[in-house]
């Protein structure tokens, strides 16, 4: 281990100018590093807020009446909650975060390919984020279309809809120069020896979601400035007055949104792909067929958009073929849950909160997707439609599946991250907590769904009370695991032990090198001719200190 | 980026073979690679709008057919002329510029951003006799005429303010690569901005030939 | 790859030539409408044959598709297929929707 280095927070690479104040020195560094924690300061900020803006629909649910907020208001809070959860947390997400900190790491490179397009893509984001709270609080109000604004009533509404839409344009775009940058990256940044077919999986769950955020963002960007321009000029387009067609705004919107749900889980689903063979301490169980099935779920989630329409008064036949390629998707995803069970039998699995996250993630997104399922069947669908069936069900699959990894890739890649390692004890204890918490809050969610109870409805009728009640309490115990979480992570920072570069003892390059690593990342970069999880009887195959530089001159 | 002085970095396998490492600060590759990603966005959105513009064709037929009768060929014909012969002096000002012949370079930019001018120009005209004649937006006169007129004269200012918006982008870059060029920036053997923006403008250029036919050669 | 220079050489002659084919297709596009009255349908597959086999040029020798590597060729090729599949889809949907071609109806 080398003695003293400095790491990436003494030093860093400015877009332009040298200066003096730290401040300055974070806004304007083209770091990886630096840009990746800028991001997740600024999502979890507002994931904070919309996790309040949920709490407070969820205590206006507490009992049928109106409580603490009148059903204008309550419109207003889904959508924000819809809006800040989907475009400013969860879209970015894990490739803004853990992508952009990791990615470059995992290759054996000192950084993306656009470094600065790096940065301006975070700029973006803070202006999209900017544009939104402008939303919020000019003329007409905050937007209350729901954050899937269809027509006609997005064209026709007094709130803010085109400052809210601006906002997402702008958050879209930051999500596609990522992707164009992960694309670059990923095809020219590889250290030398280092084929596709030996990059880690959370390289190849960042590179099938990059083509994702590339391809089929374009297309919700033109849906959100056709819209614009019907409220502003009147174009038609949407408005049946005019000719226009609602549900073709539907299908635009849907064409992005269905495959932005795989650009969602791709990457966690790489998480996962990282973590089950670390704890279980042996190779993962076909790494070509999950590489390969990340391929299959980002091409065929461009083609499934229609079951979000089954209600829609789309034809018959459009209806059942979505639902035949909507099952059809499904299975490159069992393929990788496969897999993973495969890798953890007869292993001796070391059960340390990432692997705790991960398991409990594996049955929380199972339900998730098999309710999926269950939706993507017509006849099933006319009925659980804009229930809490729905509701249940991309909760267990976003915050059950996408959120819950993302929280185990922080508990991983914690201590590279900062240096420290945070008391096991109280983040497996806040795991415990957070799960029940979630499946109090969801789970009746599918029950009250069924039974007919309507989603973004602020009234209910008494005989779903008793769901609501249960499912308030539960959003309390979550918040109160949440809240534990992230006060363990950041003890964890402030006091937690030094971690030396590799205390999971795993195999990719990103533990080669001291924690947190320096400027440039590596010493020496690395020739790679082998497979990423080489273990032999639980110990990794290659140790490699790359922080040392070796006598090599480097421009 | 231009410098004479870039050493590659080197790594050695356990043979003892040498092999380079990619610096993402000297990637002539990795800047094509990224701009065809980028071009792959804008296929995307204008895709999208050609999708708009078929699905509301099929629906309404007769109407876009007589809307189309009333574009004014002559101009929207010299216009597809002049995009035409800009993609040529575009293409060519690489040639002279990867030739060593920076002046001829400088001109053959100068030549694109004229003839693009030109275009914008035109199109100002043509939106000024749409308008005059009551065919924009919310005008009274659309609301007398059939759901598919009123959507033609939608999606026709909407696509070809849209591709007008690219083409004053395009006049920027240009200029900005005249900078460049003085500057030194760019040179006959750095040139892979050039390259892009030449790979752009034949991109703003397909989309006009598409749009060309749809909205003017229907009737 | 790192230098600029070791590319495939790049002459005028080639830029002259496909301007040539273009001018003499702009053309056609042009004055067909006027010779051959013919319905929608037709003139459609005419003006977009004409136009893709525009395309396909400019793709190919402007934008240097041809002497490139073949990856970029997927890529331009990959995503047409893509809007492709999505204009197919919708179509369909179109073509039955609220017709006797549905499947239900």
């Amino acid at each position: 281990m080398s003695m003293t280095h400095t790491s990436f927070y003494e030093e860093t690479h400015t877009v332009f100018g040298h200066h003096k104040n730290k401040f300055l020195q974070w806004i304007f560094s083209i770091d990886h590093k630096r840009i990746a924690i800028m991001y997740a300061i600024v999502m979890f900020s507002f994931f904070a807020i919309a996790v309040v803006v949920a709490l407070l629909m969820r205590l206006e649910l507490f009992s049928p009446g109106q409580q603490i907020m009148g059903p204008d208001t309550y419109n207003k809070a889904f959508t924000l909650h819809g809006i800040i959860m989907i475009f400013v947390f969860i879209v970015p997400g894990i490739p803004a975060t853990l992508g952009n900190f990791l990615l470059p790491l995992q290759l054996g490179a000192r950084d993306v390919s656009f470094p600065r397009l790096n940065l301006l893509s975070f700029w973006i984001y803070c202006l999209g984020i900017l544009v939104l709270l402008y939303s919020l609080f000019g003329g007409g109000g905050s937007a209350d279309t729901g954050w899937t604004f269809y027509a006609p009533y997005s064209t026709n509404s007094a709130s803010n809809v085109v400052s809210a839409l601006t906002a997402a344009y702008l958050l879209g775009l930051a999500s596609i120069l990522t992707g164009l940058n992960f694309i670059a990256t990923i095809h020219r940044l590889r250290a030398p020896g280092m084929g596709f077919f030996k990059m880690p999986l959370f390289v190849w769950g960042l590179y099938t979601t990059a083509w994702i955020q590339l391809l089929a963002t374009p297309v919700v960007g033109i849906t959100l400035i056709m819209v614009i321009l019907e409220r502003v000029v009147g174009i038609g387009i949407f408005d049946p007055a005019k000719g226009g067609d609602p549900v073709l705004l539907e299908n635009m919107f849907w064409m992005y949104s269905h495959p932005a749900v795989y650009l969602m889980i791709l990457p966690a689903f790489g998480i996962a792909s990282e973590i089950v063979p670390t704890f279980c301490r042996k190779p993962v169980f076909g790494y070509h067929a999950i590489a390969v099935s990340s391929g299959m779920i980002a091409f065929l989630g461009y083609l499934v958009w229609g079951h979000h329409m089954f209600t829609s008064g789309q034809s018959d036949t459009i209806s059942l073929i979505f639902s035949v390629l909507s099952f059809i998707v499904a299975v490159p995803t069992s393929v990788k849950f496969f897999d993973w069970i495969a890798t953890m039998y007869k292993a001796s699995i070391d059960f340390k909160t990432p692997m705790l996250w991960t398991i409990g993630t594996f049955i929380t997104f199972i339900i998730g997707g098999l309710t999926g399922l269950i939706l993507g069947a017509v006849g099933v669908d006319i009925y659980f439609h804009d229930t809490y069936f729905v509701v249940a069900h991309f909760h267990y699959a976003i915050l059950g599946g996408v959120v819950f990894l993302m929280f185990a890739g922080i508990h991983y890649w914690f201590p590279k991250m900062c240096g420290r390692m945070y008391s096991e004890k109280h983040a497996s204890r806040a795991f415990y907590i957070i799960f029940v918490g979630f499946n109090v809050l969801w789970f009746p969610m599918f029950i009250a769904g069924a039974l007919g109870m309507p989603r973004r409805y602020f009234d209910y009728l008494p005989e779903f009370t008793i769901y609501h009640r249960i499912a308030t309490v539960g959003s309390w115990i979550f918040v109160a695991g949440l809240l534990y979480m992230f006060y363990t992570l950041y003890r964890g920072w402030r006091y937690g032990p030094i971690a030396g570069p590799n205390p999971w003892n795993a195999t990719t390059l990103e533990w080669q090198i001291p924690s947190p690593p320096q400027a440039d990342n590596f010493g020496t970069i690395p020739y790679v001719d082998f497979m990423p999880y080489e273990y032999i009887e639980g110990e990794p195959v290659h140790h490699m200190d790359l922080s040392v530089k070796e006598d090599v001159h480097h421009g | 980026m231009a410098d004479t002085a870039y050493e590659p970095e080197i790594i050695f396998d356990k043979q003892g073979n040498p092999h380079e490492v990619v610096d993402w600060k000297h990637d002539y590759e990795g800047s094509k690679l990224g701009f065809w990603a980028f071009l792959l966005t804008e296929m995307m959105i204008f895709g999208t709008m050609f999708f708009v513009y078929s699905f509301y064709l099929y629906q309404n037929n007769a109407d876009f057919v007589h809307a189309s009768e009333e574009m004014n060929r002559l101009l929207g014909g010299i216009n597809t002329f002049i995009l035409l012969v800009s993609a040529l002096t575009m293409g060519l000002s690489l040639v002279k510029l990867r030739n060593g012949h920076v002046q001829t370079c400088k001109k053959l930019i100068w030549t694109t951003i004229i003839l693009a001018v030109i275009f914008l120009g035109i199109k100002y005209t043509e939106w000024s006799i749409e308008i005059g004649h009551g065919f924009y937006p919310g005008s009274p006169t659309l609301d007398t005429l059939g759901n598919g007129t009123k959507l033609f004269f939608g999606l026709y200012f909407t696509m070809t303010g849209l591709h007008g918006i690219h083409i004053i982008v395009g006049i920027g870059v240009m200029l900005w690569l005249l900078s460049l060029i003085n500057s030194g920036k760019i040179t006959s053997t750095n040139f892979v901005v050039l390259e892009n923006t030449a790979l752009y403008w034949d991109f703003v250029h397909i989309v006009w030939v598409l749009v060309f036919p749809l909205f003017y050669l229907i009737y | 790859m790192v230098a600029n220079e070791n590319l495939n050489p790049i002459s005028m002659s080639s830029y002259i030539k496909v301007f040539v084919l273009l001018i003499v297709l702009t053309s056609l596009t042009i004055i067909q409408p006027l010779v051959m009255h013919m319905e929608l349908a037709s003139t459609l597959y005419i003006q977009m044959g004409i136009a893709f086999i525009k395309i396909v040029l400019i793709v190919s020798y402007y934008m240097h598709i041809k002497g490139s590597h073949p990856f970029y060729k997927i890529l331009v090729i990959g995503t047409t297929a893509l809007l492709l599949s999505m204009y197919a889809i919708m179509a369909i949907d179109s073509y039955v929707r609220v017709t006797n071609n549905d499947i239900f109806n």
